[in-house]
């Protein structure tokens, strides 16, 4: 009610003379110009901080998001890749191809003495076996003769227990390591056991999904 | 209206009308003010939502990630138990809009692990909701629901994933449908896992899953070369007594474990079965007769000849000619030897080395599948009942019971209670003493011998120092009284490197019945091959050139010629 009350009066500057009427209409009217374009321009230069802000803040969103969903499908993809290397599976492909027994108290050198008598020893297979260990490995027989398997693994075999003659025979396919390159990386061993992966995959393709994988009752060859 | 309103209501003064006129007014610029503020709030809230997309959302995408149960490890952090996204699909008869029996091929399609009949019987169910499956992946959920049929719902589940399969099921469990914890470490320490400060805690048990498949394959391998019945078997640390592997044969999926709990699969052979374990126990009695002076000397004699007491009749198995000495009592597995030891130390002293060997309660450890052992009743503890638990009859108890009392029987006499959880470095537990130093060093030196010269030869793995001792015992027959001859169970209880023992380990064999039967080629050859595979893992290095300290029994055996 005040309000209504005062404001009349002062709408109203009776005694006010002519040309200071009007100047002062001019400058009011340059400063409501001057306040308006000052709050636009404030005002669209807050609203494009804003807008920049917002914009920040979708992005960082989106990357939780997007975070979220690689680390999910990283947990799956971890989880598929442990349920296809557990042990029980691993067993059954040291079972069935690569055949690696446990080392035995024999090719444990406590110390140099140990491996000066190793040396001495007869057999052929002693020096290659004392400088790489990996070479235990021992390729089952009937793979090997099995009609249709490459012939690599028989030659594996040898380049596995004979010292490496000075040109080795090489399986087709099979990359020529470097003269220097050590026993244990021997192309040809590779070469095999690419071939026999090679082999049992294609006779076994790998199941279509990990929850079939997991339920798949194992096989009976490998009990567990 | 009262009487004081009217009367003020009918006095009428001059320039009444305009104050009437100014309240009213005044009224009206109020609800203006407030209508405009109104649309000022709803006008503002409409462009920050326009401009700023509105708050930010806190929580929704994120929290998705968390799982409801707390993974759980291995020793070295390998997962053995972790949950994943899973959907369940559920039909609501009812609603179903689409013909059933196109909508049950589709599904058919989608979810090959259904047959399209069972799928359609439970689309034309007459009840209200039916599951179609359970556990199917993201990928199947999505063509589900791009079939579109409102009668068809999708639940998320969280649920649980066991990589390795069937390995150390019996210890690790499984979770029902509805995820709790039902068997296993998954209902032991269920509170725990599903407690929601240590989501994100793995718990990490002792188990060392390569130690755990080394010990399961090779009790399977033998087990399907003797066509035995069932197998267990634990590896345990002396020092803390962690349990590093625990198996039970046969065994089940965790990923599906059926709601079979009676099947023979689901019976934890180790901690639940209880059977009387023989020969293994002779080991214990000479322990206690040392240690309680019921023996004074290792070249004490004990005659083979055969005992008659009450109704029994104890012979030895291969009598030998001439009496025995202590360390040969073992070495040849004399159950009238360990018999006499047992009646001379008596009933009092033999309950009380049993009772603190954990013999007389429940097996230990967190597993709540906990085996309740059988052994004579207080009143009918007389002299036959010592002497038949002197060597291990008429007493059964479970696989890991018998690890145990063999841990504390070699490291020294300490026992420690068995765990399935890790034990921290510095967070060892103190334990209880229960034999002297001086025994647990003798026996050592025994079980050594039992193995290099005695039943246990199969055991010997070259260069780990094996010690231990064979354990055949015959069946109870089933509902009948007395023992079936041709089923045995068969055991081998040892311990690795005896000169410093560190693990225990204890194989089992349930009534092989192709070739031999007895322990020592059954269960023994499994030890070997076990101590072969671990040990190398465990950092126990071979060495052929050491051997724990026999001295003092020379001249009291006769060692083995070695061709």
């Amino acid at each position: 009610m005040m309000a209504f009350q005062t404001a009349a009066p002062a709408r109203q500057p009776r005694f006010a003379p002519e040309p200071r009427q009007k100047s002062a209409g001019r400058r009011g009217w340059a400063a409501a110009g001057i306040m308006v374009a000052g709050t636009l321009a404030i005002a669209l230069a807050s609203y494009s901080l804003s807008l920049k802000v917002s914009a920040e803040r979708a992005a960082t969103v989106k990357l939780a998001k997007q975070n979220v969903a690689l680390e999910r499908e990283l947990k799956a993809l971890d989880a598929e890749l442990r349920v296809r290397m557990r042990l029980p599976q691993l067993q059954r492909w040291n079972d069935e191809v690569l055949a690696l027994q446990p080392i035995t108290a024999k090719q444990y050198l406590g110390n140099p003495l140990h491996l000066a008598a190793y040396g001495t020893q007869p057999s052929v297979t002693a020096p290659v076996a004392a400088a790489a260990p990996t070479l235990q490995l021992t390729l089952r027989t009937d793979v090997a003769t099995r009609p249709g398997a490459p012939e690599a693994p028989a030659r594996a075999l040898t380049a596995a227990v004979l010292p490496r003659p000075q040109s080795p025979p090489l399986a087709k396919g099979a990359t020529v390591a470097a003269p220097s390159a050590p026993v244990a990386m021997d192309p040809v061993l590779v070469a095999a056991i690419d071939a026999m992966a090679r082999e049992a995959a294609s006779a076994e393709p790998a199941p279509v999904d990990l929850l079939r994988q997991v339920e798949m009752p194992d096989a009976p060859s490998g009990g567990n | 209206m009262s009487p004081a309103a009217a009367r003020q209501a009918d006095i009428r003064l001059p320039g009444h009308r305009q104050m009437a006129l100014g309240v009213a007014r005044q009224r009206l610029a109020y609800g203006i003010l407030l209508f405009a503020g109104l649309v000022l709030m709803l006008g503002l809230r409409l462009g920050e939502l326009a401009l700023f997309d509105g708050p930010p959302q806190r929580g929704g995408a994120v929290a998705a990630a968390t799982a409801p149960r707390a993974e759980i490890h291995d020793r070295n952090g390998m997962v053995l138990a972790s949950s994943y996204e899973a959907y369940a699909v559920a039909a609501r008869p009812f609603d179903i809009q689409s013909n059933k029996a196109v909508l049950a091929r589709r599904l058919a399609l989608i979810l090959p692990d259904r047959p399209e009949a069972a799928i359609y019987a439970a689309l034309t169910h007459p009840g209200k909701f039916r599951y179609l499956a359970r556990r199917i992946v993201p990928e199947q959920a999505q063509k589900i629901r791009e079939l579109g049929d409102p009668g068809l719902t999708l639940e998320r589940e969280a649920e649980r994933l066991y990589p390795n399969v069937r390995l150390g099921a019996h210890l690790i469990g499984y979770t029902g449908l509805d995820g709790t914890g039902e068997g296993g470490i998954e209902r032991a320490l269920d509170a725990r896992l599903t407690d929601p400060r240590l989501k994100d805690v793995p718990v990490v048990l002792a188990m060392d899953a390569r130690v755990q498949q080394a010990l399961e394959s090779e009790l399977q391998a033998q087990m399907t070369l003797a066509e035995a019945e069932g197998a267990a078997g634990v590896v345990l640390d002396v020092h803390t007594g962690e349990i590093l592997a625990l198996a039970s044969l046969p065994t089940f999926n965790s990923n599906s474990p059926g709601g079979l709990t009676g099947m023979p699969s689901h019976m934890n052979r180790a901690t639940l079965g209880v059977y009387e374990l023989g020969s293994t126990f002779k080991a214990f009695t000479i322990a206690m007769a040392l240690d309680s002076g019921a023996v004074k000397s290792l070249d004490e004699r004990f005659p083979t000849s055969a005992i008659h007491i009450s109704r029994f009749r104890i012979t030895d198995v291969h009598p030998k000619p001439y009496p025995l000495s202590v360390p040969e009592v073992l070495i040849h597995s004399s159950n009238v030897g360990t018999a006499r030891m047992a009646e001379r130390m008596g009933a009092a002293v033999q309950k009380d080395f049993l009772k603190k060997l954990g013999f007389l309660d429940r097996a230990p450890g967190e597993l709540m599948e906990r085996g309740r052992t059988l052994y004579p009743a207080d009143d009918n503890w007389g002299q036959s009942a010592v002497m038949t638990v002197g060597f291990g009859h008429g007493i059964a108890v479970t696989p890991l019971h018998l690890a145990s009392a063999y841990a504390t029987l070699v490291n020294g006499g300490i026992r420690h209670e068995p765990t399935y959880l890790k034990v921290a470095d510095g967070n060892r537990v103190q334990g209880t003493r229960v034999f002297t130093e001086r025994t647990s060093m003798l026996l050592n030196g025994m079980l050594r011998l039992a193995v290099r010269d005695g039943t246990g030869r199969k055991a010997d793995a070259e260069g780990y120092r094996v010690g231990g001792k064979t354990g055949t015992a015959e069946k109870v027959l089933s509902g009948a009284r007395g023992y079936d001859r041709r089923r045995n169970i068969t055991t081998f209880a040892g311990a690795f490197p005896m000169d410093n023992p560190r693990y225990v380990v204890v194989t089992m064999v349930d009534d092989p019945s192709k070739g031999s039967r007895m322990a020592g080629s059954v269960a023994a050859p499994v030890f070997k091959n076990v101590v072969t595979r671990i040990a190398p893992v465990l950092g126990v290095a071979p060495d052929t050139g050491r051997e724990p300290d026999t001295s003092a029994f020379e001249g009291l055996y006769n060692p083995r010629v070695v061709r």
